[in-house]
Formats: structure tokens, sequence, C-alpha cells
């Protein structure tokens, strides 16, 4: 009995579980017949397979002759020619049956079309519309002239018809920051209620932060400075030398020194190489000049510190005043300023688009006064300050804006600084006692360049340490070098990172610095 | 009520009257409040036109004392005293002087009230509160106005733009 009712309980289940899995079974083989037929479709249909794809790694495989064409380069000349591409899919935008896509090389970029056609399947304008953001691409193609220029890309007048697209490196789908996002103007942002990236953001992840095309613009420009600064001074007789910057001993004052292990002992990375310098000069090279880092402890946070960045020195011999060495810095910065000014035209603009500012206007000869001067006209303005007193950083500001509103000029230099606020190594001012030989330059009113004849007399070097409270031991090796016949010279370092900022009005100095350095930045 | 002695004895100086009574003393007078001790100032240097010239003039002028006492304890926290100037920036848009076209209590008394406020703020803050600093120049350079108190510069030109 029991025998039947489990044989008739189970054939109950089983019929209503046949009942089921016939369902199920049959649904399963539709699904199955539906994907087969869809691959036989796609297969079928898929005469472009050769076209499009993702190459294998490249890893020298073979040697392939064929010349890719600079995006640069892609103008009405070429019309009608096909060439090859290897640039980076900026954008895409897929539309039914075409994709429509900008490909950027620098700071250049394309519009490039895939469309269906006889030569082009769906699955090739698909896997197209598909590659993720960034990834470098080889494209072949032909040069179209087009109707309407096409005001997004800096090609505007052909578009890129592509008949083949392999990808070279694919990009990560999730990138930290969009390019876009990245090169937006603040007054869009501020207008549109646009999405912004953050410094930080953009800082942490700068390999592609620099590729917007400001970032490559601003890089390119201060590439420009430093050729221009070496040029010129070579042009005019100087030498380049290059100094250490592992030093025994701090040169500017003990505080701003960052420490480094030496073997069994510790050792100090260089704040300037004003020593070195000054050796050379008594060391008969006359007139040098150095482009290296420098190295500033300084727990600044503010826009325009940073601890590591590059310095440009020159010292050099002077015949008889100091005002010699001052128009010839001043001549060097007025040659980059024009060399900038002509050359560099299209970055200054690409740069101007993000972040605007003024032109960088300078007079020639370069506006020139002395500290009192420029003490009366802060206090003409109300400010009071004391004959004595340095120029505060608002001070400092305050008087560009002034000496802008009365002389026109972002460029001016101020001569003649008080001996009190002054490092020990300045050469007093023979006919008062109270000043110094010393000056500074200013760009849009904040200080580029701190200067000054140096005492090239050891036994007056040492009275104005001691005046000054610095330990004799520490810079005995500092005095000696100018014992054995030391000829009057002067000099002064400008900074790489705050010219390219000031120039071109850049609000931030970790703008103008690929990998900045800052109190609370030391990656990457 | 020694609060506003300062003021007034200012008031009685700007006015040309002997304020031998403001010595650290207090004033010798009934009228210690600040509306009631300058009408009475204005009174007795016989400048009734300082009050106002006709009904409506007179009811601005006070209109304006009234908002310098109420507003002396907000200008104390900073969001309450840039909302203040930048409504009394608003309001000398098309006015030389705050009540009519001629020098009243009004402009004398705020000036006297804005000044430490004034010297304090920057040349970009003062920029950005044209017409206030207009009005504060044309005032503090009234004959006896600014007495002991420090000149507030104001450069011609705008240095920002």
């Amino acid at each position: 009995m029991a025998d039947v009712d489990v044989s008739s309980n189970a054939q109950s289940l089983s019929k209503k579980a046949a009942k089921k899995q016939a369902k199920e079974a049959e649904k399963a083989a539709l699904k199955a017949e539906k994907a087969t037929k869809v691959e036989r479709v796609a297969e079928e249909n898929d005469f472009a397979k050769e076209s499009y794809g993702i190459l294998p790694l490249i890893q020298s495989r073979e040697k392939i002759d064929r010349t890719l064409v600079r995006v640069s380069e892609l103008a009405k000349e070429k019309a009608n020619k096909v060439v090859w591409v290897r640039a980076r899919l900026h954008t895409s935008r897929s539309k039914g049956k075409q994709c429509f896509l900008v490909l950027r090389q620098q700071q250049f970029n394309v519009q490039g079309l895939v469309s269906v056609s006889a030569t082009i399947s769906k699955q090739m304008v698909k896997f197209v519309a598909g590659i993720t953001k960034e990834s470098i691409v080889d494209v072949e193609g032909v040069v179209q002239l087009v109707d309407q220029k096409i005001k997004s890309c800096t090609q505007q007048d052909v578009e890129l018809h592509l008949e083949k697209v392999f990808v070279v490196s694919l990009a990560s789908p999730c990138l930290p920051l969009q390019l876009d996002d990245a090169s937006r103007p603040h007054q869009e942002i501020e207008e549109e209620g646009r999405v912004t990236v953050n410094q930080d953001t953009k800082l942490d992840n700068r390999v592609i932060d620099i590729r917007t095309t400001t970032n490559q613009a601003i890089f390119r420009l201060q590439a420009g400075v430093c050729s221009l600064f070496r040029n010129h001074l070579i042009r005019n007789g100087f030498v380049e030398i290059q100094t250490p910057k592992i030093i025994s001993a701090a040169s500017e004052g003990g505080a701003n020194v960052f420490t480094v292990s030496y073997f069994k002992t510790s050792a100090y990375l260089a704040q300037s190489p004003q020593l070195y310098k000054q050796i050379c000069i008594a060391g008969d090279f006359e007139k040098v000049f150095c482009v290296g880092p420098v190295f500033r402890a300084e727990d600044s946070n503010t826009h325009r510190h940073l601890t590591e960045f590059v310095g440009l020195d020159i010292e050099m011999v002077f015949n008889y005043h100091y005002h010699e060495v001052v128009e010839s810095i001043a001549d060097t910065l007025v040659q980059i300023f024009k060399g900038l000014r002509d050359n560099f035209q299209t970055e200054i603009e690409t740069v101007r688009k993000q972040y605007p500012a003024e032109p960088f206007r300078f007079l020639e000869p370069t506006l020139w006064l002395e500290f009192q001067e420029g003490v009366a006209i802060l206090r003409d303005a109300g400010i009071e300050m004391g004959d004595e007193d340095d120029l505060s950083t608002p001070n400092e500001k305050l008087l560009g804006r002034l000496i802008k509103e009365k002389y026109d000029t972002d460029f001016y230099i101020l001569d003649k600084y008080p001996l009190a606020v002054r490092p020990f190594y300045t050469m007093p001012d023979p006919n008062n006692p109270r000043t110094s030989n010393s000056y500074d330059m200013f760009m849009r009113g904040e200080e580029i360049l701190s200067g000054a004849q140096r005492v090239h007399d050891p036994d007056l070097l040492t009275e104005r340490a001691r005046h000054h409270g610095v330990d004799l031991e520490k810079i005995k090796a500092y005095i000696d070098s100018f014992r054995y016949g030391a000829p009057p010279h002067a000099g002064g370092g400008i900074g790489l990172e705050r010219v390219t900022m000031l120039y071109l009005g850049l609000p931030n100095i970790r703008q103008a610095s690929l990998f900045p350095r800052d109190p609370k930045r030391l990656t990457p | 009520m020694a609060a506003f002695d300062d003021d007034l004895c200012a008031l009685e100086r700007a006015l040309g009257l002997d304020s031998r009574a403001c010595d650290g003393k207090d004033r010798k007078t009934d009228y210690a409040g600040l509306l009631s001790g300058a009408f009475e100032v204005a009174r007795r240097a016989s400048r009734p036109d300082l009050l106002g010239t006709n009904v409506a003039d007179r009811a601005l002028v006070h209109q304006w004392l009234e908002y310098r006492l109420v507003h002396l304890s907000s200008a104390s926290c900073r969001g309450g005293k840039r909302t203040m100037l930048q409504e009394l920036n608003k309001h000398l848009a098309d006015q030389v002087y705050m009540v009519g076209n001629y020098l009243t209590l009004a402009d004398i008394l705020l000036y006297f009230f804005l000044h430490p406020i004034m010297v304090e703020m920057t040349i970009l803050e003062r920029e950005e509160l044209d017409c206030l600093t207009r009005w504060f120049d044309h005032i503090q350079h009234q004959p006896g106005m600014r007495q002991h108190l420090p000149p507030v510069v104001i450069p011609r030109n705008k240095l920002y733009s």
C-alpha cells in the first residue's frame, strides 16, 4: 500500500515537477536558440571584423612601416587623404548608426566619425562607442572638409571619417577625474553650477590632470622660461655651474632647513646656492648662473610657497657700482617676458581660457624705484609704516596695485632696502648707514627676486655676522673664501614656479609645479 | 548715560561749541540720550537746519539716528556689520547726504560711528562699498568735522577693477 502511495505521490509530484521542468526546458531551449541565432547573425554580418579591435600588447614584435600624422596637421591641405593617427579618445557619442568621437593629442583635438556603411558594420560602431575614455587608439580615416566650422575642436575645418579603429592601450573605465571638469573655467562653474575638480584631487591624480590642454600649455611655457633664461645668459658670457644640494651648514639661517642623515652624521639640503656661487666668483668665473632645486622647510601653507622649487640664480662681478648687475638682471627678466610674449602666445591664450588674467605689462626701461619712494607711495595711500620696516605681504600687494595704477606696469624694481631687514652678507650703503645695496624685484605685486651686493671683505663680513648674532664658527669656511682676493660682486635668484605663476596670473603656485611639494604633500 | 558722551562731545566740537564739559566727567546736561542730546547740542549751536528743514526730512533724520542706535550691537558681529554697510551703501547710491541734499545730524553722527570701522577696512573692501566711501570722504572733509580723528585716505583712482 505504502509503495503505491509513495509511487502515486511521487507520480503526482513528478507530474507537477514534470510540467515545471518541461516549461523551464522550453524556455532554456528558446533562449539557447536565440543566442546562437544572434551569434550566427553577428558572425554572419560582421564583415568589418578586420577593421577594429583591441591590438595585442605592443611589445615591439614587428616593425610596421606606417606614418602617423599629428592631429595638429589635420587641416584643409590634407582633404580627402587617407591618414593614420594615434591619439587619445577624448569623448564619444553614439546615435544609432553613427558614432561621433573627439580624438585628442596634447593641445590639439579633432572630430572623428564612424557610421554604418558598406565597409563599416553595426558591430564596429558599437565597439567604437564602447571604448573607454582616455584610451589610446590607432585610427585610419579619410580627412573630410566640413561645411560648418567645428567650434569645439582645435582643428575646426576638417573631420576624420574613420575606416579602421584599433585600441593600442585601453584605459580603465573609472577615471578618478574627468578632464573636461578639470579644465573648466571658474566662471562657467559659478554661472552654470557645473562640477569642478578639487585642487587636491587634481594633484593626487597628476598623471591625468597634466593631460588637460591648460596644463600642457602651462608647462610648455615654463620650459620656455627656463630656456630663455639660459640662452640669454649664455649669449652674454655667463657660465652655467652646478652646485651641491647636500651641504654641511645651513646657508641662510638654521630655521628653515631640511636635515638628512649622512652616513654617521647629518647634513642639510641647500636653501640656496649662495655660498657656491660666491666661491665660483672668487674662483674667477666672473659671471655664473645655476638652475637647480632649492629646499626651504618653511611650514607655510600659502598660495605661493613650496618646500621644494626650482631656483634660477645669477651671480656676477661688477666694475664700480652694483647697479651694473641690477641692470643685467632686469634685462634678463625683460628678455624672458619678451620671449614669452613673442613665442608662446598660443600657450598664453590657452591658459587664459581657464584662468582669465590681464596680459602681463612691463616698461622699457624697467621701472626702478628706491625703497623710500615706495614707502612714500604707501603712506600717501594711508598705510602707516616706519622708515626701516620691511614690507609686509599685504603692503607689497598694495604697493603693486598703486604702482600699476600710477605707472601701468606689473614689473618693477625696488632698490636700497633698509640694512636692518637684510641678511648679514649684504653690503651696507657707504653713503647712508641705515640702508644697504640691496634690491627686490616684483611681478604683479609679489616678490620674485631678492638680491644685493655681497660683502667681499672678510673683516667686514665678520663684523656684519657678529652684528646679526650669527655663529662665526659655522660660517668660518664661507668667510675664508674671501681671504684670497675676491672681486666686488652682486646677484640674485628667482623662483621658476613663481615667475610662471605670476606671468600667467595663476591663482596658486601648485598649478605651476608639475609635482608640487608643500608641508602637506609629498606624493606623487 | 555716559554711553554717548563721546559722540555728543565730538558733535559739540564739530559745531564749534565749547565742550569744556567733556573731560572724562559726566556732561553737565539733562539730555544724555543720543537723540535728545544731539538735538540739544544743535539747538545750542543755533543750527536747527541740522535736524531737517521740513517735516519729512526731520522724520528721516530721526530714522537714521535710530538706525545708528539699533545697529550699535549688530555692528560688533561680522555678519551684521557687512549687512549694515551694504545697506548704507545702497542708500547712498543716489544721495550726496544721508537726508535730502544738505548736511544733517544723521551725516555727522553716522560719520563718528562709522569712523573706526572705515579705518580698519582694507582698500579692497572700501572700493567694494564705493558709494559709502564717497560719502565718508565728503563728510570727513567738511570743516571742523574730522578734529583729532585720523583721516581715512581714499585714493582718487580705483585700484581693483
